[in-house]
Formats: C-alpha cells, sequence, structure tokens
C-alpha cells in the first residue's frame, strides 16, 4: 500500500498524523512574510496556523505572495 | 501647546460645530467640509472626530507644506499643499479630512471658532506650557 | 540638514558658466489647457545633423535656429491615442517614424523620446510621476524602453507636451531649457557646465531657479563621463529633495540611452514649472482619484512595517529573501545564495548607511517612499575621493548585482560603486552583470593579467569595481572593454585574447607574453555554497535538506576564491610592449577568416583599448564556452534574479521585447515555490497576462511598486491573489478619474497587447525579433557547470530521478549536468511554442496577420514588415478577407 500523502501546492507531499500547518512551514522553510494558506480551497486564517492539521489527500495550497521586482 | 479637545460625553449632536467651521474656512454649511465632525457613537451618545495636533502627517509631508507652530498647532499651509493627501492616509485616527471640491485636505487649525458656537460646552481649547 | 555638499557651487561659478552660453535657438509656444490628462501635441527638438525627415509627423509650428537647430510641436491625434495611449506607446510610435531600417544608436536620426503617460502627473495615487524613455540602444540596436522617476515627466506635461523627441547630434555640447511658465524653450551652448549628474544637477538647479525655493520646481536630465566610453549610458532624472535641501537623482537606467544623449553632445535638459496642484491634468472624475490614494495611502501607513518596509529602506527589503530562497545572482549567476550575505543584508544598509524617517518620494504623494539615500556618505576612490556625497540608494538590483553578483559583500563598495554609476551615468545593473562576466572569464584563465594591465578581475574586489568605472571616464583601460557590455566583451575578447600557438610563438621575438604572476583559480568549492535550504525548487519533491553535508574537496570547475585583494584594484603592473616587427596590421574584415593563435595588429576604433599590442584569436571552444555563461540577450544584460529552476522566469527574461529586464515579468514565486503554473499552458498564460498587465504601467507613466510592494489585507480572500486585484481596481479608477472611461482587465490587455505587439514588430524591423534571438545563455536554464551541479547535487539528482526518469546513480557529474541541460533546453523549447501561441505569434516569433487583425493594429507599415517573414514559414493566411494585406 502507498504511504499518505497530501497535495502541496500540486505536488504530493508526505502526509502524518497530526501534521499542522506551521510544520509544513518550518520543514519547508517558508518565512516569507507574505504567504496564504488554503486546505481545500478553504482559506486559513494566519492565527490559526499553529492549531490547523490537514488530513490525508488534503489539496493543500502555501502561497508565496510576491510578485517580483 | 494649543489644541481643541472635546468631551463627547456633553455632545447633544446639534453639529452646529460642524456648520460654523464649514462656513468660517470655506464658506459652505456643507458638514463635509468642516475640520471636526460629529458622528453617531458606538452605543448611545456622539463621537467627535476632530485633530489633537499630533504631527504624525507633517512627517510625511514631502514638500513640507506641514509644520508646527511655537504653540503646538500643526498648520497646513494651503499654498504649498499639493494635494497628493498622503497625510489623510497618515493620519492614525482619520481626523484629517478631504472633499473632492477642495485642493488640499481639510485640517483642524485649534482656532477655537467651534469651541465658542458649541451650545452644549462640548469643546473647549487647551493651551498649556508643555510642548 | 545634509553634509552632502563637498561640491559647494558659488554664485561666481555660476555667472562664469552662464556668461559663456551662447544662445542658438528660441522658441515660443502656446499655452494650453491640459484635457483629461493630454495636451495633445508633443515638443520636438533637432540639434542638428542632416537626415531624411520624410517618414515624420509634420511640425505644426517651429523655429530654426544656428547650427541646423529646429524646435518645433507635433500633434498628438486621437490614433495616437487610441493605439498607442501614451508613455511608452508615444515613445515607440515617435522613434518608429523617426528612424530606418538602417539607423543605429550613433545616427544622428536616433530619436530620444521622453513621455509621461496620462495618468503621470496626478499627486493622489502613488507612483505617478514616471516618464517612459525610448531610444534605439547601442547595446542591442533595437527600441530600448526604460522606466524612471522625478519631476522632469510631470513638469514637461504641465509645461504643455506629452513627450519631447531629441533628434540629431550637435557639434557643441548644448543645454536645452523648457520654461513651463513663459512658455519657451531654448537651447544654449554650454562649455564650462560639469557632465558628471551629482554635480551637474546641482548648478543647473542653482542656475535655473530664481531663488533658492525656486528648486522645487526644477527637473534636470543628465548623464555623465562614463557613458561617454560606455554602451551602458542611464539619464538621470533630478527631483528636488526638500527636507534633504538637495538634488536627488533617479535612473532611466536600462539599455544605453545615456550613451545616445552623450553622443548627441546633450549635456542636460532642464525644465521649470511653477504652480504644481493636484488638479492640473483636469481630471474628469476627480473623485474616484481621491479614494483610490487615500485607500492606498492608508495601506502604506498601516500595513508597510508588517510587510515589505518599503520606508524604510526601499526595494533592498529583498535581499536576504532572495538569498534564503536560492535566488540572489551569486558570483555570475552561478548559485542563489552566499554565507557572506547577511553582510549586505537590508538591515545594514538600514542601521548603518541610510538616513530614516523622510518621505522619500520621486514624485509627490508615493506614500510608499522607496527612494532612500545614504547621506554624508565618503567616497574611498576617484575624482571625487575623500568627498562627503548623498547616494540614492541602494536599491535592490544594485546591491544584488553589485554586491552578490560580483562577489562583493563589502555595503561600501556597493554605494560606492552605485554613486559612481549613477554619477558616471551608467546602468547599475549591466555594470554588474557584465563585471561579473569579465570576472568569470579571468577566472577561468579566458584572458589574464596582461590584458587587464594588472587590473585584479577576481571575484569582489571593491576597488576594481570602482576602478572599472574611473576607465570608463579616461577612455583608457581594460574597464572601456567591460563598459561596451557582455555581446562586444565576447567579440572583443574573442579577437584579442587568445593564447598565441606553439607554431606562432617565433613571431612574439622572445617577448615574454605573460610575466605576471597569476592569482590562483582552482579553489576548492566552499561547503558553505551548500547549507543553504535548498528545497524550494521546481520539480524537487524529496524533503529537508542535510545541513551539514560535506562535499570535501572538488577541484576545477567552481569559480570561488578566497577574496580578492582588499587594497587596490591592482595585483601588478605589466610593463606596455614595444611594437614587435614582423607581426602584420590586417583589417578588421580580415580578422575573421585569421588563424587562431597567430599574432596580429589591428584597429579597433570601438575600443582602442589594447590598439598597441599585438591580438590573438581565441579558439572557436573558448568562444562557445564565453556564450554558455555571458548572461546578455540581444545584447542586453540580464538583470539581478536567479531564473535557473522558474521554466517561467526563463521565458520571461529570455521573450522580453527589449531584453532580459524583469520588469515584463517576475514569475518566480508563482512558478518555483507556489507551483501554481504547472503546464506549458499555464506558464504561457501568465507570460500574457504579466507582460500586458505591466506594460500598461509603462503607458499610463506609472510605477510598478505601489501594485504589489503591498498588498491590502483582504487579498488572501482573492481568487487570483498574485493579480492583487483590489489594486488594479485601482488602477481602473484612477483611468476613469482621468480620462473619464471605464476600464476592464479586457480593455486594459488590449490596449497594452497594441503596443506589445508594436514593439515586436519594431525591433523585428530592425533585425532582430525572431526566435533564434529570443534563446538564451546556457546558465539562465540552470547549471553549467560541475560546480554548479554538484553545489546542488540532491535538488538535481532529485529531479533526474523523478521528473526525467533516469536514475542518477553511477553517472558522472559531467554526465549528469547534461542530462540535466538537455531536459531543460527541450522544456524551454516547449514554453517558447506555448508562449508564442499564446501571444498570437508564429513557431518563428513573428505576430501573425489575424493577431494585428484582431486587436485592430493592421496598420499598414507594420504587415509589410511581418508579410515577408510570414510568407517564407508559411503563416499568411489565405481568404479573400486577407487578399488587401497583399
Amino acid at each position: 500500500m502507498n504511504e499518505p500523502v497530501i497535495t502541496l501546492n500540486n505536488r504530493p507531499y508526505p502526509f502524518k498524523e497530526g501534521l499542522t500547518i506551521s510544520a509544513i512551514m518550518t520543514e519547508r522553510k517558508y518565512d516569507f512574510p507574505a504567504i496564504i494558506v488554503r486546505i481545500n480551497n478553504k482559506h486559513i486564517e494566519e492565527e490559526d496556523w499553529q492549531t490547523t492539521t490537514v488530513a490525508a489527500d488534503d489539496n493543500v495550497e502555501i502561497i508565496h505572495v510576491f510578485g517580483g521586482g | 501647546m494649543k489644541k481643541l479637545v472635546p468631551d463627547a460625553s456633553k455632545c447633544t449632536g446639534c453639529r452646529v460645530c460642524e456648520e460654523t467651521c464649514a462656513t468660517a474656512f470655506y464658506k459652505k454649511k456643507d458638514r463635509l467640509f468642516s475640520a471636526i465632525r460629529i458622528e453617531p457613537g458606538e452605543n448611545d451618545g456622539f463621537d467627535i472626530a476632530v485633530c489633537d495636533q499630533c504631527g504624525v502627517c507633517q512627517q510625511m509631508c514631502q514638500i513640507m507644506a506641514i509644520s508646527t507652530a511655537t504653540n503646538g498647532v500643526v498648520r497646513l499651509d494651503k499654498k504649498t499643499c499639493v494635494g497628493c493627501l498622503v497625510c489623510v492616509g497618515e493620519c492614525l485616527r482619520n481626523y484629517m479630512f478631504y472633499n473632492d471640491e477642495l485642493p488640499a485636505p481639510i485640517k483642524c487649525s485649534a482656532c477655537g471658532l467651534c469651541a465658542k458656537s458649541c451650545p452644549a460646552g462640548a469643546l473647549r481649547i487647551e493651551e498649556t506650557n508643555h510642548v | 540638514m545634509s553634509d552632502n555638499c563637498s561640491h559647494k557651487i558659488s554664485k561666481d561659478d555660476i555667472t562664469r558658466m552662464k556668461a559663456a552660453h551662447k544662445r542658438l535657438a528660441t522658441y515660443s509656444f502656446e499655452p494650453t489647457t491640459i484635457e483629461r490628462g493630454y495636451n495633445n501635441r508633443s515638443l520636438y527638438i533637432s540639434i542638428g545633423g542632416s537626415f531624411d525627415a520624410s517618414n515624420q509627423d509634420k511640425l505644426t509650428a517651429s523655429v530654426s535656429g544656428e547650427n541646423c537647430t529646429v524646435i518645433g510641436e507635433k500633434a498628438v491625434t486621437p490614433h495616437m491615442k487610441d493605439k498607442f495611449v501614451g508613455g511608452k506607446g508615444f515613445g515607440l510610435y515617435h522613434l518608429w517614424k523617426a528612424i530606418s531600417e538602417g539607423t543605429r544608436w550613433n545616427s544622428p536620426e536616433n530619436d530620444i523620446v521622453i513621455s509621461p503617460g496620462p495618468l503621470a502627473g496626478i499627486t493622489q495615487y502613488p507612483g505617478a510621476g514616471k516618464s517612459l524613455v525610448c531610444a534605439i540602444s547601442p547595446l542591442t540596436g533595437i527600441p530600448v524602453d526604460s522606466n524612471v522617476g522625478g519631476f522632469f515627466g510631470p513638469f514637461l506635461k504641465f509645461a504643455g507636451f506629452d513627450a519631447l523627441e531629441l533628434q540629431g547630434k550637435s557639434d557643441e555640447e548644448i543645454i536645452i531649457f523648457i520654461d513651463g511658465n513663459e512658455h519657451t524653450v531654448t537651447i544654449d551652448t554650454a562649455p564650462l557646465e560639469a557632465v558628471d549628474s551629482h554635480i551637474l544637477a546641482e548648478q543647473l538647479s542653482e542656475m535655473y531657479a530664481s531663488t533658492h525655493e525656486d528648486k522645487e520646481n526644477i527637473s534636470v536630465i543628465s548623464c555623465g563621463r562614463a557613458s561617454e566610453n560606455s554602451y551602458i549610458g542611464c539619464l538621470n532624472f533630478s527631483f528636488w529633495d526638500k527636507r534633504r535641501d538637495c538634488v536627488r537623482l533617479k535612473q532611466a537606467g536600462r539599455g544605453g540611452i545615456g550613451t545616445v544623449f552623450r553622443h548627441k553632445k546633450i549635456k542636460a535638459v532642464v525644465i521649470r514649472y511653477r504652480g504644481l496642484h493636484g488638479d492640473l491634468n483636469n481630471p474628469s472624475k476627480k473623485g474616484l482619484i481621491n479614494a483610490a490614494g487615500v485607500r492606498l495611502h492608508k495601506e502604506m501607513a498601516h500595513l508597510d512595517t508588517s510587510q515589505n518596509n518599503m520606508r524604510k529602506i526601499g526595494t533592498a527589503n529583498i535581499i536576504e529573501v532572495m538569498d534564503r530562497y536560492d535566488l540572489l545572482p551569486t558570483h555570475n549567476f552561478q548559485f542563489g545564495a552566499h554565507p557572506e550575505t547577511p553582510k549586505i543584508s537590508s538591515k545594514v544598509f538600514i542601521e548603518k548607511y541610510v538616513t530614516q524617517n523622510l518621505p522619500d518620494g520621486c514624485w509627490y504623494g508615493c506614500s510608499m517612499s522607496c527612494a532612500k539615500a545614504a547621506d554624508g556618505f565618503e567616497l574611498r576612490t576617484g575624482p571625487y575621493k575623500g568627498h562627503k556625497v548623498c547616494v540614492d540608494g541602494p536599491e535592490y538590483e544594485n546591491a544584488a548585482g553589485l554586491g552578490s553578483n560580483v562577489g562583493c559583500f563589502d555595503p561600501h563598495w556597493i554605494l560606492e560603486a552605485n554613486f559612481y554609476c549613477d554619477t558616471y551615468g551608467v546602468d547599475t545593473i549591466s555594470m554588474a552583470t557584465m563585471t561579473a562576466f569579465a570576472e568569470e572569464c579571468y577566472q577561468r584563465g579566458l584572458y589574464n593579467l596582461n590584458d587587464t594591465e594588472g587590473l585584479d578581475m577576481r571575484w569582489g574586489n571593491g576597488y576594481t569595481l570602482n576602478e572599472l568605472m574611473h576607465q570608463m571616464v579616461t577612455g583608457d583601460g581594460f574597464g572601456v572593454i567591460v563598459g561596451k557590455g557582455i555581446r562586444q566583451q565576447k567579440r572583443i575578447f574573442a579577437e584579442r585574447f587568445g593564447k598565441v600557438s606553439p607554431e606562432y610563438e617565433h613571431m612574439l621575438g622572445g617577448y615574454v607574453w605573460n610575466d605576471i604572476k597569476e592569482p590562483v583559480i582552482d579553489m576548492p568549492i566552499p561547503t558553505s555554497h551548500f547549507n543553504k535550504n535548498l528545497e524550494n525548487c521546481e520539480f524537487l519533491q524529496s524533503t529537508g535538506y542535510d545541513d551539514n553535508k560535506i562535499l570535501g574537496e572538488i577541484k576545477g570547475t567552481i569559480l570561488e576564491n578566497a577574496g580578492a585583494n582588499n587594497d587596490s584594484a591592482y595585483i601588478a603592473k605589466p610593463t606596455k610592449p614595444e611594437k614587435i616587427e614582423g607581426i602584420p596590421t590586417i583589417t578588421r574584415e580580415e580578422i575573421a577568416d585569421w588563424p587562431v593563435g597567430k599574432p596580429y595588429y589591428s584597429d579597433d576604433p570601438d575600443c582602442s583599448y589594447t590598439n598597441s599590442r599585438p591580438w590573438v584569436k581565441m579558439t572557436p571552444e573558448q568562444v562557445a564556452e564565453m556564450e554558455e555563461f555571458g548572461m546578455e540577450n540581444k545584447g542586453l544584460e540580464y538583470s539581478e534574479y536567479l531564473m535557473k529552476e522558474s521554466l517561467a522566469q526563463q521565458g520571461g527574461y529570455a521573450l522580453c521585447n527589449k531584453g532580459p529586464q524583469h520588469d515584463e515579468a517576475w514569475l518566480i514565486f508563482m512558478d518555483m515555490v507556489n507551483n501554481q503554473i504547472p503546464t506549458f499552458e499555464d506558464k504561457a498564460e501568465a507570460l500574457h497576462y504579466f507582460p500586458m498587465f505591466r506594460t500598461w504601467f509603462g503607458l499610463l507613466g506609472l510605477c510598478k511598486l505601489p501594485w504589489n510592494d503591498v498588498t491590502p489585507v483582504n487579498n488572501k480572500y482573492e481568487k487570483e491573489p498574485a493579480k492583487i486585484p483590489e489594486h488594479v481596481q485601482n488602477y481602473f479608477d484612477i483611468y476613469e478619474g482621468v480620462l473619464g472611461k471605464r476600464h476592464t482587465e479586457v480593455s486594459m490587455v488590449r490596449q497594452s497587447e497594441r503596443v506589445y505587439t508594436f514593439q515586436r514588430i519594431f525591433i523585428l524591423r530592425m533585425g532582430s525579433g525572431q526566435r533564434k534571438h529570443d534563446t538564451p545563455p546556457s546558465r539562465s536554464l540552470g547549471p553549467i557547470t560541475e560546480g554548479e551541479y554538484l553545489s546542488r547535487e540532491e535538488r538535481y539528482d532529485a529531479q533526474m530521478k523523478d521528473i526525467i526518469g533516469i536514475d542518477p546513480c553511477g553517472k558522472s557529474t559531467a554526465e549528469k549536468v547534461k542530462i540535466i541541460m538537455d531536459y531543460r533546453w527541450s522544456q524551454f523549447k516547449q514554453l517558447v511554442d506555448a508562449v508564442y501561441k499564446r501571444r498570437g505569434w508564429t513557431p518563428n516569433g513573428i505576430p501573425k496577420l489575424e493577431k494585428l487583425i484582431e486587436i485592430e493594429m493592421d496598420l499598414p507599415e507594420l504587415v509589410a514588415v511581418i508579410r515577408p517573414y510570414l510568407k517564407e514559414e508559411g503563416y499568411w493566411p489565405q481568404g479573400e478577407e486577407y487578399k488587401k494585406y497583399e
């Protein structure tokens, strides 16, 4: 059986129980000041990143909003 | 320091102050030309929005049309002003107003006319020595 | 307040300079009233020189002065406004008519066109003071457009003109003065004024202002001495900084327009306009402008500190962000990060250099205020050594380019180079990228210390960086070659700096070719290049990166050394050889067939440095090697973002009309990190929308920064947050506010498509603009050396395994580089196909006739250019409706 995954920014990403948005961001070293998070197209406020967990097969978008110089 | 000090608890919402201000400086009765604005309060009563001469606007005025007089009143020189409205955006409490018909924003100069006209005694000019 | 005035200007100096002026022409014009953003006329000035003006629009009024000067007016017609809008559109329109296919940058008919757009000059919305400058570029031979702040554009409009054309070539140094209140234009000879901008702008502000207070009504366009011997001249547009009580400068940097300006012997164009207020554009619906302006002012006041810190440090806020995401170009775009980046982080500039708490707008009403400056900065080199000056900057591009990309991690040198670039009138971006190229060539051993006359071209020597510019001023030294740009460097190096073959050594007659000990170039890869967070790259699916991984020493291909000499630009001074008997002198035409490795003498009028010593041609392999890492496209140097891991950005650069500048599209985060545009079609759509949206800024006279360098609170709920839809709506509001017409995404994209497609056909007309001209250097696509590969081995191995489907195990690094690069070239090819298709172009990059008809640009002169290309490629459409275009 395949390992459970989520989709992170259109790519498979390993899932484990209790995985929070904050944990993903730490793992990925996403520390840009302007980031938008959506799970299954639902917006997650920044104050909820610590406590929001993802489920297997969730579609997670962590979008850096920066249109460049 | 000279500034207008409102006491919202005494305000009856008659808006005489608005008319006095708009008439004195722009010859208009329309309250949208006034530097003092009376708004319904969150619960009962009224909020009085008027500049407290904090001077934050002055820091961001590129053409230096805003200056602080020796008596502490922050003044806007309408002749120098180029109408960019940066000061309006900068005002922390949204006490700097503008009107599309005017080339420069509307800024309270603590002249005291409104205080004299207020029938409820909700406005007074305060002058202290410290700056 | 400032102690920036080591160059005090006395009243006597000004009097003396003025007395030396000789009036060549005076023109009086009728005052106009601006109607909804337009004066409906432009100002035309020709400063001598004979050329065919038959193609140009007629002058509606004019005078002729001495030395064949002409000053006059042209009508801005409804056709121009409808198809070309303004700004860059007007620039390209006038330029098209002024020149012919044979026009080169130094032809007298080359036309510098300066145009603010119809929105330029409003004071209520941030970033609305821009001018767009167009001319045929000395670097590329095609039109270049450059966007610049400062007061000139708005003042030009309020003086009465929607554009200014500068054509011809003067025999004497001249100054053009436009008096917006007296309604006169004068041209004077000006033999005594300075050329370098930081002095000249002060002199002319003093000369043309009636009082000190009047200086806020003056703006000066000037250049500098280094532009006279280089191809990278920029134009400085001044603005009076009332708080600092000094003149500040903003640059129209890209493409060498300053070189054209100085070639015409224009010292300066000065404008004066008194009576500025917020309604001079005579807007249709002022309320829309005010409301949008105050909305954005409030966002800036409340959000900037927690977002981009533009008010504190301007665009330099992203130096460390780019480093963290492996995007900061380092050592000629080899890498995207460097362990010494903290030394040049925005924090360092904030704390040690930049003067704070000032509303630094380059036009009124800019609450973003990114035009930062370091006051009282003491210079260490050059003619102004010891002077305390005001340095405008550092902007991000300057810190990244003159910093990490050339390998310099000393903030002082970045600022010093920034200062000299500005006052000498050269483009910081080209200066940086072409210096990085020259450094890499040197460290690969493609030329040596004899060729540089002892100049230390290792990474990051701050003295050298500035010395190169001082040499561009004197016109002698290796800096003159560097200053011609990468395309010319490649040619000049290839013609001159090859190694003498053993069979021809006897020709040297015992002359010892290389008598200077070379610096060590084979250095181990610093392990520090390996411990960055590297997982944010396209395609990479593995997680985490072992920060402690050490690969040990790898000799050979990595081009970094222990650091340059910190005391001087020179390692040694070689002796110049006497002319050697028996080495023949050949003409430039004969060079092509001359044997490799055989010494010869020749002459290059464009660059006489080393004309006195024998030249040797490089091998074809060496020539090909330089093509790989010379970071130019169409002749223009790349701007300062590492694009290696973003296919969309590789396209954004290579498909940019003027050459690789990111002002058309910056898609790295959308593409590489967010993976929001995974398919070729997605990327092509982004490479359509964003270039069109950003072109629009250049048509209207706007700055890009207030669009997305602050983000409204509710942007996170938007369906397409990257577009910042609320701010786009602000632009439609201010457009309607000034012009009185509703605007939508569809009508906005249409306006841009017309000018964008026009520009593509223009570059085609000038001999570029086909698919082959959009081909980038290999390095922009990925790791071309083993060192680059190994520095991010895990990333590239994972891509090979997971995306390409090849197991990297057991393969040599050289094999792996080839596999990755072959794959990336095939990806790039597919991207170009998709983008051309989306833009309505053929596979050869030619706009189709059907596209011109769709966007109502089926103008005869455009159809005439594309017709032969379309027929040759088999894309000329059949059918009755196309007969009239035959």
